[in-house]
């Protein structure tokens, strides 16, 4: 696609090994991967991709990803999509935060930014329209996620910056380190925050003065006045409007994610809060706490309803605790739960003790998880074997810790129970544990096309530039028509919906192709034994065990949809093709994978 | 009657859409620092207060009094504080006269602007999703203003004489 117009039109790119700063024009890419995540992903293809290249090493890249919708007048249009390498998994890393990076990004004449190499010593980018510096970050390495604006405003005397920065965490290499931009929302999955913390690069400072052209204002004004005015009509966002994010919880319950005890726990809602949200987004989906004696701070609702489901803790002030402090160090509070849960059982089983931990670990003690909370950020005793990830960890412990490792891949998940409904989604694509794709469909029938279903209404959005929870996905009314028409009167190029959902599968190939190169194969899109047949300790979850033959039937079709080869589970060179991948599929040939 | 976009920053939650119907309306492009009300967003220990400013249409506009060329003038429907294009020779003397900071220059025509209201249907207002901007009759807004100061006083009252507060 190419077009004068919503794109900013250039791509930043920053060496910092040799400290060099240079642009390239982004309509190279535009033509098949229109932008956003497809663009980031084709960046991190082509530059990280081979298995040789180590996540937290020199020639792995960090891109910062924006569509040609981000920065405009369209609902949901200020979020941020990061691609790179993942050090937790290995694989494809992808991870995302609202605010408004991005947008301002944009507005400084950049659709990505592209960081490359190692700094010899700690620094921080700044960019201010066409002026990119690479600064010393003498002063503000170790400052955690809330010091670490005020010291770059600070710095820099100029309030109107918008940022992304590592807390200690992402310095400290934990395998699931978060990055966190303006307004506090954190790109929580995969462990990108750790890449940025290789590369010593502290932060990022953007101020943009520029803007971005419409080809048709009038009908592009209408255009996303009407998805405004739908979105704000919708039901979920009624409910959002009274309850904030807390509402998902509902999507938890539904699913059998949640049970009634953890929902009367989110119910004593706290008093005092106020909701805030990101650019261009009527939603308002963060929640805005005082928490005595860790101070203010933003709390999604999968920070706690996720905590409260894995370890237990009910109490509301301890999980705006442990959530505040993971978001100070800047780490993913969904992977700390998958954590805490796995060590908690351990414990239970006597396969680690006090002398392994420091001090006794249960259920519902929340003190004992705020302590390894800090003690996971400061790499501290057995923090520093948790920090490593899951995977890690109980290679480390050994002892037969991994098998009770259940949820091994680290995929978003909740109690046992849950498993057998969620875990043939969550388990199968290890790709997927990046918390970008979610499916709840209880039932087997029709499962496969459900999941592809959702994938492609979230990468749509991933594409496009703007939020993937105003999709169709989220039950909100931005869909593919939706964005065809916004896109085709704002770029003032014809772009139909059956060529956008091109697009997203062309990328979605992509994707698979990047893992594939990475090693993965059919065995893998499978979860650990235990799924099959674990039954909780002392049996609490009986009849939680998944049917084997039915998860491979699920994968057969999954698949068949996805034109994947049943055996490998690699793109078919005639998918890839038929979507203009040659260039991948030969790739793919020449690392004798195809 | 006159009309005036009300600003309540307790609701404004900084998300700029107003800035976007604003640039996009008025110059075609998506393009905040052309948009003619800016949000003022305070960060501080994750915590982010928000407010949008913009022309509180002053009984005596010291923009139209600073203005050296009369090209700033009330008109149009709402009686907002426009700007004749051809007179304004982008002094800057109206954006540093305005006790509101809500005069500015365009920077793509460095001509002075500020919130024409819309011709008495200010498109923010329409897209603001929290209610942090409102277009109001000022007299109203006025009364309304004074019941919910006195509401202090007599809560206090009614406290003094041993009821329940708000009661």
């Amino acid at each position: 696609m190419k077009s004068d117009y919503l794109y900013a039109g250039k791509i930043l790119w920053v060496d910092l090994t040799y400290g060099k700063v240079w642009t390239t024009p982004t309509v190279a890419y535009t033509e098949r991967f229109l932008g956003g995540k497809g663009i980031g992903v084709r960046i991190v293809w082509e530059k990280s991709g081979l298995p040789s290249v180590d996540p937290l090493g020199l020639d792995n890249v960090l891109s910062f990803n924006s569509g040609p919708l981000t920065g405009t007048m369209m609902p949901g249009s200020g979020r941020s999509l990061i691609s790179s390498k993942s050090p937790l998994t290995g694989l494809l890393g992808m991870t995302d935060f609202g605010g408004s990076f991005s947008p301002e990004l944009k507005y400084a004449g950049y659709d990505h930014l592209v960081i490359t190499g190692q700094a010899a010593e700690p620094v921080y980018l700044t960019i201010d329209n066409e002026e990119v510096t690479i600064r010393s970050a003498a002063n503000i390495w170790g400052l955690d996620t809330f010091e670490t604006p005020k010291a770059l405003r600070r710095e820099l005397k100029n309030e109107e910056i918008k940022w992304a920065c590592i807390g200690p965490a992402g310095e400290r290499l934990i395998r699931f380190a978060t990055i966190i931009g303006n307004t506090m929302d954190s790109a929580g999955r995969t462990g990108l925050g750790a890449v940025m913390g290789s590369k010593k690069l502290k932060a990022v400072a953007v101020r943009g003065t520029g803007g971005l052209r419409v080809d048709s204002p009038d009908r592009f004004y209408e255009v996303c006045a009407r998805t405004h005015d739908a979105l704000k009509a919708s039901d979920p966002y009624k409910k959002i409007k009274d309850r904030g994010s807390t509402h998902g919880v509902d999507t938890y319950m539904h699913s059998g994610l949640a049970q009634a005890k953890d929902i009367q726990a989110l119910g004593q809602r706290y008093e005092g809060y106020q909701k805030t949200g990101c650019f261009s987004c009527p939603l308002r989906y963060m929640e805005e706490c005082r928490t005595p004696g860790i101070s203010d701070g933003i709390v999604f609702y999968q920070w706690y309803a996720d905590m409260a489901t894995k370890i237990g803790v009910r109490d509301m002030m301890t999980l705006q605790k442990l959530a505040l402090c993971i978001n100070k160090y800047g780490y993913d509070a969904i992977s700390f739960g998958d954590m805490m849960a796995w060590a908690t059982e351990l414990y239970e089983q006597t396969i680690i003790d006090e002398k392994d931990v420091g001090f006794p670990v249960a259920r519902e003690d929340g003190e004992a998880y705020l302590r390894l909370a800090e003690m996971i950020a400061k790499r501290e005793g057995f923090g520093d074997v948790l920090a490593e990830g899951l995977i890690r960890a109980a290679r480390t412990i050994g002892r037969g810790s991994e098998r009770y490792a259940v949820r091994m891949t680290q995929p978003i998940d909740k109690e046992p129970e849950e498993y057998k409904r969620t875990a043939q989604f969550y388990g199968h694509f290890a790709e997927g544990i990046t918390g970008t794709r979610l499916a709840f469909p209880i039932g087997d029938a029709g499962k496969a096309e459900t999941i592809v279903h959702a994938e492609d209404a979230i990468g749509r959005a991933e594409i496009v530039g703007t939020c993937k929870w105003h999709t169709e996905f989220s039950a909100l009314p931005v869909t593919m028509d939706v964005h065809a028409e916004v896109l085709s009167i704002g770029l003032g190029k014809e772009i139909t919906a059956d060529e956008l959902s091109r697009y997203q599968r062309r990328v979605c190939q992509l994707e698979r192709a990047f893992n594939c190169r990475e090693g993965l194969r059919r065995q893998h899109d499978t979860p650990p034994d235990q799924y099959f047949t674990y039954s909780g300790p002392e049996g609490r979850f009986e009849d939680t065990a998944m049917d084997r033959s039915k998860f491979e039937v699920l994968k057969d079709r999954y698949y068949q949809l996805r034109g994947w080869d049943l055996t490998t589970g690699v793109p078919t060179r005639a998918t890839l093709e038929s979507f203009g991948l040659k260039d991948v599929a030969d790739e793919l040939e020449r690392q004798g994978i195809l | 009657m006159r009309y005036i976009i009300s600003i309540d920053p307790a609701a404004c939650t900084g998300c700029r859409i107003c800035e976007m119907v604003c640039s996009l309306s008025h110059t075609g492009t998506c393009w905040p620092e052309r948009s003619r009300l800016r949000v003022v967003s305070e960060e501080a220990d994750g915590r982010i207060d928000s407010v949008p400013v913009l022309c509180m249409r002053c009984e005596v506009p010291a923009c139209r009094l600073a203005c050296p060329t009369g090209a700033t003038f009330e008109g149009g429907p709402a009686g907002a504080l426009l700007v004749a294009a051809e007179k304004c020779i982008g002094c800057s003397a109206c954006v540093w006269a305005c006790p509101f900071g809500a005069s500015t220059l365009d920077p793509a025509t460095n001509v002075a602007h500020r919130c024409d209201q819309c011709e008495g249907d200010p498109r923010c207002v329409r897209h603001c999703p929290t209610g942090a901007l409102r277009y109001v009759e000022e007299d109203k807004l006025v009364i309304a203003e004074q019941r919910r100061k006195a509401g202090v006083f007599i809560g206090l009252q009614r406290r003094i004489r041993g009821e329940e507060p708000g009661a």
